[in-house]
C-alpha cells in the first residue's frame, strides 16, 4: 500500500478510520432508527473551523468520490473545510443543492428551503439528500411530537434555532414520501436523526 | 500542523487485510444503501454486491450487510433453519471470527448482531439487537411479474392489487391461503415486502420489533430494511385473516407450545417426533428444566408406541 501524506495545513482525519467509521456509522444507523434520540461520538479527528466534532465525524464516515457534497455559505466561506473534506473524503463539492448526496449546513437558520434539496425519484426514492445541520441545541426548544417507525408511541423533539419555516415544510417533506429527504442534526459532539418517515406535529 | 504520515482510507495497514473482509469503499456504498433502507422502510435499495468468498446461496447479501455493520464490539450469533450448528451457520461464523475478530455465541439473549436463513429467533428480540436476514429472491412480486422494471413500477405506485389477486386465488381454489414460507407483508402501510422464506409462522415477530431488520439479498444486489417499532401487516381479507402453523403436540425434548416446530424422523419403523427448529431456544428451555416426551431417549420413547402425533 502506498501511504498518504498529510499537507500542511490540513487538519487530521480519524487516527484508526475502520474502526472509527464503523463505531460512527453504528451509533448513526441507531439514531436514524429511533428518530431523535440523541447520540454523542468520540473522535479522533481534527475538526476545521466551523466544522464541528459530529459533523466531522459523520462526513469522514460517509463520504468519498461518489458523493457530491453541497456546502452552505458558513461552511463554504472558509477553505479550509473544502480542502478537509476533498482531502479525507475524496468527495466532489458541487455548487448547487439539488446535485448533492450530502449537505453540510454551518449555520441551520440559513437553510436552504428543503425541496431545493433532491428528494429522489419515485422509483428510486433512495436518490434523495441527506441534509446534516449543526444546530445550537438539540433539545430545550418548542417541541413538536413525532410519530412513525422507530417511536414506540410518541417522541418529543424541541432543537433550537430551526428557521420558522421547518415543521410546515417537513410536513410536505413527509407527506410525500417514499420521496423525501432525510436529516441529520448535528451540535458539537452529539447529533440525532430524523427520516422522511417520521411525522412531526405542533 | 506539521506533515505527518497516514495510513489510507481504504486500508486497515499495509498488509492488504480488510476488517470484515470489504474494503472500505464497499462497506461506506452499503453504508449509505443500508441508511436509506431504514428511512424508506420495505423498499429495497439497490446496491452494487461485491463478490464474496462463498457462493451465491451462501448468504452473500446477509453477509454484506453483516461486514459493512459490524465492529470490534459486537457478539455475533448465525443460524441457519433456526439451528446455530449447520455448515451454513459455522462457516458463516468461522468468517466472521476470522475476517472481524468478532466474538460469536449461540445464545440469542448475548447476541447484539444475529445473522439468519430462514427463521427469526423464538426469544423475544430487543432494540440493543440487529437482525440480519440472508435473502435469496428480495423481489415479492417476482412470480407474478417477472420483469424488474415492471415490479418498480408496481412498487412505485402502490398498484399493488396483483399481489392481493394471486393470494385470492388460492382461497378461490383450495378455501385458504397456501403461502407457508415468504408469505408477504406490508411495511408500514406503504411497501409490500418478502421477509425471506421464514415460515408464516415468524411474521407476527416483525410487527413492532424493537430490533432492526435489516435484509441482503446478494445474487440479486438489494438492501432492505424494518426499523425497529413499526407495523408489518401480513396481507391478507377480511373474510379470511392471517393466521399461523399449529401443532397438535408439544415440542418432545422441551415441552414448548408455542415454538416452531420440525418434523424428526426417529427410525425407519415410523417413529417420529416434533422437536423446537430453534435449537438454542430449545436448549435453553431444557438447561431450565422443561423437558418433553422423549426428553430421555427418543428413539426408545418412540417404540413404546407412545403416540407421536394425535
Ligand atoms: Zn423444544
Amino acid at each position: 500500500m502506498s501511504l498518504a501524506y498529510q499537507p500542511s495545513g490540513i487538519l487530521p482525519g480519524f487516527n484508526d478510520p475502520v474502526h472509527e467509521a464503523q463505531q460512527v456509522f453504528r451509533q448513526l444507523l441507531e439514531a436514524m432508527s429511533h428518530p431523535s434520540v440523541i447520540v454523542d461520538i468520540e473522535t479522533t479527528a481534527e475538526s476545521p473551523g466551523e466544522m464541528r466534532e459530529a459533523m466531522t465525524a459523520l462526513a469522514l464516515t460517509l463520504f468519498d468520490a461518489d458523493t457530491p457534497v453541497w456546502l452552505d455559505a458558513a461552511l463554504a466561506e472558509r477553505a479550509s473545510i473544502a480542502d478537509y473534506l476533498r482531502f479525507h473524503c475524496g468527495c466532489p463539492i458541487v455548487q448547487s443543492p439539488v446535485e448533492a448526496a450530502f449537505a453540510l449546513i454551518g449555520s441551520v437558520e440559513c437553510l436552504p428551503r428543503l425541496e431545493r434539496f433532491s428528494m429522489g425519484d419515485v422509483q428510486y426514492p433512495e436518490r434523495s439528500a441527506t441534509v446534516i445541520m449543526e444546530t445550537p441545541q438539540l433539545t430545550g426548544g418548542a417541541a413538536v411530537v413525532l410519530t412513525g417507525p422507530g417511536i414506540e408511541t410518541t417522541r418529543d423533539f424541541d432543537a433550537v434555532g430551526l428557521p420558522d419555516w421547518f415543521w410546515s415544510a417537513w410536513a410536505v417533506n413527509h407527506g410525500a414520501f417514499p420521496l423525501g429527504v432525510d436529516t441529520i442534526f448535528t451540535c458539537g459532539d452529539e447529533f440525532c436523526a430524523l427520516p422522511r418517515s417520521t411525522l412531526a406535529e405542533a | 500542523m506539521s506533515a505527518r504520515k497516514r495510513k489510507t482510507r481504504h486500508d486497515d495497514g499495509e498488509t492488504g487485510y480488510n476488517f470484515a473482509y470489504l474494503d472500505e469503499q464497499t462497506k461506506r456504498m452499503i453504508r449509505r444503501c443500508i441508511l436509506k433502507a431504514v428511512a424508506v422502510p420495505g423498499y429495497q435499495v439497490p446496491f452494487g454486491s461485491r463478490e464474496m468468498p462463498l457462493p451465491y446461496g451462501w448468504g452473500t447479501g446477509g453477509i454484506q450487510v453483516t461486514a459493512s455493520i459490524i465492529g470490534r464490539n459486537d457478539m455475533l450469533k448465525v443460524i441457519d433453519q433456526g439451528s446455530d450448528d449447520t455448515t451454513n451457520a459455522v462457516s458463516i461464523r468461522a468468517f466472521f471470527a476470522k475476517t472481524a475478530d468478532v466474538a460469536t455465541t449461540e445464545e440469542t439473549s448475548k447476541a447484539s448482531v444475529i445473522q439468519t436463513r430462514h427463521r427469526i429467533p423464538e426469544r423475544k428480540l430487543r432494540a440493543d439487537q440487529i437482525l440480519v436476514y440472508q435473502v435469496p429472491i428480495p423481489e415479492p412480486l417476482r412470480f407474478l411479474e417477472p420483469r424488474e422494471t415492471e415490479c418498480r413500477k408496481v412498487h412505485a405506485y402502490s398498484e399493488y392489487g396483483v399481489m392481493q389477486v394471486k393470494l385470492y386465488e388460492d382461497i378461490a381454489r383450495y378455501g385458504r391461503i397456501t403461502t407457508a414460507y415468504a408469505y408477504p407483508v406490508r411495511v408500514d402501510d406503504r411497501y409490500i415486502m418478502d421477509p425471506s422464506p421464514i415460515p408464516k409462522f415468524d411474521n407476527p415477530k416483525m410487527d413492532n420489533s424493537p430490533a432492526l431488520q435489516l435484509f441482503g439479498a446478494g445474487r440479486e444486489k438489494r438492501i432492505y430494511a424494518i426499523p425497529p417499532y413499526t407495523t408489518v401487516h401480513s396481507l391478507d381479507f377480511e373474510d379470511h385473516p392471517f393466521d399461523v402453523e399449529t401443532w397438535d403436540e408439544p415440542c418432545g425434548l422441551c415441552g414448548a407450545t408455542d415454538s416452531f416446530l420440525d418434523e424428526i424422523i426417529l427410525d425407519d419403523q415410523g417413529g417420529r417426533m416434533f422437536a423446537c427448529s430453534d435449537s438454542n431456544f430449545c436448549t435453553a428451555r431444557r438447561a431450565d428444566g422443561h423437558t418433553g416426551q422423549f426428553a430421555e431417549d427418543p428413539i426408545e420413547e418412540s417404540r413404546k408406541g407412545e403416540p407421536a402425533h394425535v
